[in-house]
């Protein structure tokens, strides 16, 4: 994945949920990280999943109604 | 006046235990080995002793290291008595992080080779083993990141004797891979050593 340019990550309400989403988007075309919840974004203990902007509606669609996001936040 | 140490035909660590003692005393040395690899070895060491370090090789596998102190900054030699002696190692003994749940355990994992970096400062070299060794390979989700961590300067070295057992000696695609005495090497002159 480039590491230049503008991620979202997408927080999820447990590791759980981050796992299943990991799964799902695995295998498909889009290009993902899971990486720990940055510390800027929140102070909490935790994993999300890094993608380009320009991948998200690909990634709620994969993740609609299967997978609960708590937030998408923008990442530089 | 400069002492010469012939270290040919002595496998690690002899040559870099040999380098140490000499720069006990000596403000420059030249030391003479017969092999890449204890080249690399005693270069990193000096290295990480904040030395000047030249090497010269002659013919198909002699190389002349020549190491000196920089006075200006900090003897090598004080550098081996302090707390911050050696390079930062991090092991990685497993391709799961903990003992437990396994899929907690690779998610952890992939944390930790992701913080690592963005780590300000970066561990000197990683050593991988046992199933560390499949965090390497093209299959890995975070042999990118170890990769991007060789391009740092993190030298990354990967069991060979696991990579023979697990027979994934074709796909690893990040690090070098070494053998018990580089690992032995590497740990036994090492100043810190983070183990996962």
């Amino acid at each position: 994945m480039n590491d230049d340019g503008e991620y979202i990550v997408a927080l999820f309400k447990s590791v759980s949920e981050v796992m299943k989403a990991e799964s799902l988007l695995k295998g498909t075309e889009v290009s993902f990280k899971l990486i720990p919840i940055p510390k800027k974004i929140s102070p909490d203990c935790g994993v999300c999943i890094r993608f380009m902007n320009k991948d998200r509606m690909m990634i709620e669609q994969i993740l609609n109604e299967k997978v609960c996001v708590v937030e998408f936040v923008i990442y530089k | 006046m400069e002492k010469i140490i012939d270290a040919k035909g002595l496998s690690c660590p002899k040559p870099v235990m040999l380098a140490k003692k000499a720069l006990d005393t000596q403000d420059e040395i030249t030391i003479v080995v017969d092999n890449q690899t204890a080249a690399e070895n005693v270069k990193m060491f000096a290295k990480s002793k904040g030395c000047e370090v030249d090497i010269i090789k002659e013919g198909e596998s002699i190389y002349y290291i020549h190491i000196k102190n920089n006075r200006t900054k900090i003897k090598c030699t004080d550098m081996i008595d302090s707390n911050e002696k050696g390079p930062t190692v991090f092991v990685i003994s497993s391709n799961i992080m903990g003992n437990g749940d396994e899929k907690l355990g690779q998610l952890l994992v992939k944390g930790f080779i992701h913080a690592t970096t963005e780590l300000d400062r970066l561990p000197d070299i990683m050593i991988f083993y046992n199933t560390g060794v499949k965090l390497l390979t093209i299959e890995s989700d975070i042999a990118e990141d170890i990769i991007a961590l060789g391009k740092k300067g993190v030298k990354v070295l990967a069991c060979g004797t696991c990579a023979n057992y697990f027979e994934i000696g074709e796909k690893i695609t990040a690090g070098t891979i070494g053998n018990m005495y580089d690992i032995v090497s590497i740990l036994a002159t090492s100043g810190r050593i983070v183990t996962i």
